[in-house]
């Protein structure tokens, strides 16, 4: 079945979906017309559902440069009686923030759904933010679904809440609810005429007045203190099971507690909270009187746990707690059904009555081998490191004294040997502010900053003015693989087609970043090693920013669109297998087979890289990827 | 509105291997099968950077789940489509596990990286008292017609044994086979599943 038959299909068919498919279906049904959002695993899928579906179910669904952004595009339409849509990923809370923040005192006059994808584990990103916190600071109500019918289901829910209470609401999942595949049941389509209309309505839009700001809170709170009710007339939060044993939990947690109570035949009242901020007091008040102990089931931080204890010692409840110590459920890392099992074992007081006995992953004298995540074979980013690392040492440095910041995209997996080049990756835009910092703080050998396209035109540019408006000595390498790759070759500004099909203008980074006022801007084949060292060994003596595109399509989309180039053949009889092309690149399409290297062919994608590191000219090159200068433009 | 299949009990299959040898692909035939059958399914994937020749674990549950996720233990069936990762995998099978393991190792791209030899692996895998049924699921996929569809070799593996015995059959995955791949692939995959599941039943029956 294709995309569009499975994510549109009939209300009331059984359909096999992922998570973020589901969330999809769910924004569809609810009749949401504008989405937007950045790529960022677990969210991509969101945007990636919708956007080749928007022309046929008439919405605006296309990524924009930053999370800010795209929750800008929602909030202006939702303040202009549009429903609308935002997706990040957990950091990316931290890019919108700002203006997320703001828009509690704003409110909406049309449903706003802002979904962030938490990734407890880590499985893919640079924390472990509980975005629960986020709902309480920014003063908006949440809503987590637990499995994947659920978080279909509770969009239409969140819309109805979200237009109730004129205010966008946080819609929190995590990583196994995000990607998981499951079979559920699509709902009906709604079909409501939206009009739009701008309000002119400074007490409301204008946070320039502190007076107005302070009524605008008054009102926040006002309306939040309804939550609870509203979402209760929705269906939300909800108690299963008998007992006096009582288990509060929420989001996926809850699989793993329902799965186990089954498992280990036990009774106990399960309290699910769905809306998790506002803290629904009330509906504990009601459910809790039965309970004579509590165990909390929670992913990473203690927050269900802080506010039933809080609830607890306001009203004086006789009650007894089973937190995260009690229970030994881990702050780190992400829950799964054994950790619960063990946790059930201690507060029910049970000897383990079901014995698995997981086997140990030892085999007898053979060793795992680690597995990192390597560059792909043709990846423009192995040519690019490569280079730099290359004109350091030939600037007569040593490859340590030169600081290398890295940014957020797959050229992070230049951390891996052979290369080992990059020192840093800490937040998106971070490689030229850290290396701003380093060059300030007084560090008189060159620093290089690495960062991403998307990368660049998401947070790196504002990092940029800094550095040519300060006239720091700083080489930048923008890295542009015409699209954002490790999320799964989403479009950049760069494009000229959109997702949805939509023809667009593209923004060229030279152009940005003459614009910004850079004076030495090249652009260089990273296919082609000598241009890249020439290239950065000339901007290293240079004084004041310097900018080094490193411009080739990700092989990975290159071979998708049918090119790719004849791999090189060894000369056996120059070939002394010192193993320099093995070594240098660690390429997965050249390996050393018994102590020859060896081209895979069927992997190789023929960027010659191995070819340019034989100190014997023992490659005969049958195919020249390179690119004319002309054709860099 | 599927009360009646609700109530069966629930089958763990836990699929590991190398990101790029179409595990979630597995995972989603699987669930094509299931839905196709009106059974519950759950399959858990990972995204994003650790798809790309990384180590990846999908975990397939059919019947009545709750969970995403297979306990530790927990596997009624271990699809193993790399050695080296069936290994690594391995707290999620018991002794009452049936593992279905590809006769291969593949070499992860940091340099030094030695692999044992496969025959002695497999009768150390037997040697700890586990079910191990091998096959050489590459060499198969290509006689099918592409290396690509290894995987769909080792799902014909699964099918064959008695794992999912009383839910899903042969047809049912030939079938959602059709579903998931656009119709120039079928013939491809439905020859790798069905040489993977004679492959795998000629080794029952031997026993």
């Amino acid at each position: 079945m294709s995309l569009a038959e499975r994510v549109l299909a009939e209300p009331g068919k059984r359909v096999l979906l992922m998570g973020n498919e589901a969330i999809a279906r769910g924004v569809i049904e609810s009749n949401v017309k504008v989405a937007s959002g950045y790529p960022g695993t677990p969210s991509s899928e969101i945007i990636m559902t919708l956007a080749p579906l928007s022309k046929k179910v008439g919405m605006y669904a296309e990524w924009a440069t930053n999370e800010k952004v795209a929750f800008e595009i929602a909030l202006g339409a939702a303040m202009s009686g549009i429903r609308s849509l935002a997706t990040m990923k957990a950091p990316g809370y931290n890019v919108a923030s700002d203006s997320i923040v703001s828009a509690a005192y704003t409110g909406v006059n049309k449903g706003l759904v802002i979904v962030i994808a938490d990734d407890p584990g880590p499985h893919t990103t640079q924390t472990e933010q509980d975005n629960r916190w986020a709902a309480k600071l920014a003063k908006l109500p949440m809503i987590e679904p637990s499995n994947v019918q659920e978080a279909l289901d509770y969009v239409k829910k969140a819309y109805v809440l979200s237009e109730r209470l004129q205010l966008p609401i946080i819609y929190r999942t995590t990583t196994r609810v995000n990607h998981t595949v499951s079979d559920v049941v699509v709902g009906e389509f709604i079909n409501e005429k939206q009009e739009v209309f701008v309000e002119y309505n400074p007490e409301r839009y204008i946070r320039a007045s502190m007076s107005w700001n302070r009524r605008r809170h008054e009102w926040l709170l006002e309306q939040l203190s309804k939550a609870e009710k509203y979402a209760s007339e929705l269906g939300l939060n909800r108690i299963e099971g008998e007992g006096e044993d009582c288990i509060l939990t929420s989001g996926v947690s809850y699989t793993y507690v329902k799965e186990n109570l089954k498992r280990l035949q036990i009774d106990a009242s399960i309290i699910k909270l769905e809306l998790t901020y506002p803290w629904p007091e009330k509906f504990l008040l009601d459910n809790i009187t039965k309970c004579k102990r509590i165990l909390v089931v929670e992913e990473l931080d203690p927050y269900l746990e802080e506010h039933l204890r809080q609830t607890v010692q306001r009203h004086g409840l006789e009650l007894e707690i089973w937190g995260k110590n009690e229970a030994g459920i881990p702050l780190v890392g992400e829950l799964n059904p054994t950790i619960v099992y063990n946790a059930f074992l201690r507060f029910f007081n049970l000897n383990s009555t079901i014995k698995n006995n997981p086997q140990k992953n030892r085999v007898n004298k053979v060793r795992l081998p680690q597995r990192p995540p390597p560059m792909c074979p043709g990846c423009p980013h192995r040519g690019s490191y490569m280079g730099l690392l290359k004109a350091i040492q030939k600037s007569g440095y040593r490859k340590r004294e030169v600081p290398i910041m890295g940014d957020i995209g797959c050229y992070a997996l230049s951390l891996e040997p052979p290369l080992e080049a990059i020192w840093t990756e800490h937040a998106m835009g971070a490689s030229i502010g850290l290396a701003l910092g380093i060059k300030i703080a007084g560090y008189d050998k060159p620093v290089i900053a690495t960062i991403g396209d998307s990368t660049f035109f998401h947070a790196g540019m504002p990092a940029l003015v800094e550095a040519v408006n300060k006239n720091i000595d700083l080489l930048v390498m923008i890295l542009d693989n015409l699209s954002i790759a490790m999320t799964g070759h989403q479009s950049t500004p760069e494009s000229t087609i959109t997702e949805s099909g939509r023809k667009v203008k593209p923004v060229k980074i030279e152009d940005v970043v003459r614009g910004i006022g850079v004076e030495y801007v090249r652009i260089v084949d990273p296919f082609n090693l000598e241009e890249v060292v020439e290239a950065v060994k000339d901007a290293l003596n240079k004084p004041g920013v310097k900018v080094i595109i490193a411009r080739r399509e990700c092989a990975l989309q290159a071979w998708r669109r049918g090119i790719s180039y004849k791999p090189p053949v060894i000369d056996r009889s120059k070939c002394t297998n010192c193993m320099a092309c093995v070594r240098a690149t660690g390429c997965p399409a050249i390996i050393d087979a018994g102590g020859k290297p060896l081209i895979i062919e069927e992997q190789c994608y023929g960027c010659n890289l191995c070819a340019q590191v034989c100190p014997f000219d023992a490659f005969v090159l049958r195919d020249n990827p390179l690119l004319k200068v002309d054709e860099h433009e | 509105m599927v009360l009646e299949v609700r109530d069966m009990r629930t089958v763990n299959i836990v699929i590991v291997g190398v990101g790029g040898q179409g595990l979630i692909t597995i995972g989603r035939i699987l669930g094509n099968a299931a839905v196709l059958r009106n059974i519950g399914v759950l399959v858990s994937e990972v995204h994003g950077l650790a798809q790309r020749g990384g180590s990846v674990i999908v975990h397939a549950r059919i019947g009545d789940p709750h969970s995403p996720l297979v306990p530790l233990g927990g596997a009624h069936a271990l699809l193993g489509l790399e050695l080296a990762e069936t290994i690594r995998y391995l707290p999620y099978v018991n002794k009452n596990t049936l593992l279905i393991v590809n006769r291969r190792f593949i070499r992860p791209s940091v340099p030094k990286a030695r692999m044992p030899p496969v025959e002695d692996t497999i009768n150390k895998l037997r040697g700890k008292g586990l079910k191990v049924i091998d096959i050489n699921a590459f060499d198969l996929a290509s006689r099918a017609g592409s290396p690509v569809a290894e995987n769909i070799v080792m799902l014909g593996g699964l099918v064959a044994t008695n794992i999912l015995e009383g839910m899903l059959s042969l047809d049912d995955f030939r079938e959602a086979i059709k579903n998931t791949f656009p119709p120039r692939w079928h013939e491809v995959n439905l020859r790798a599943l069905q040489y993977g599941y004679n492959a795998v039943k000629e080794k029952l029956s031997d026993k």
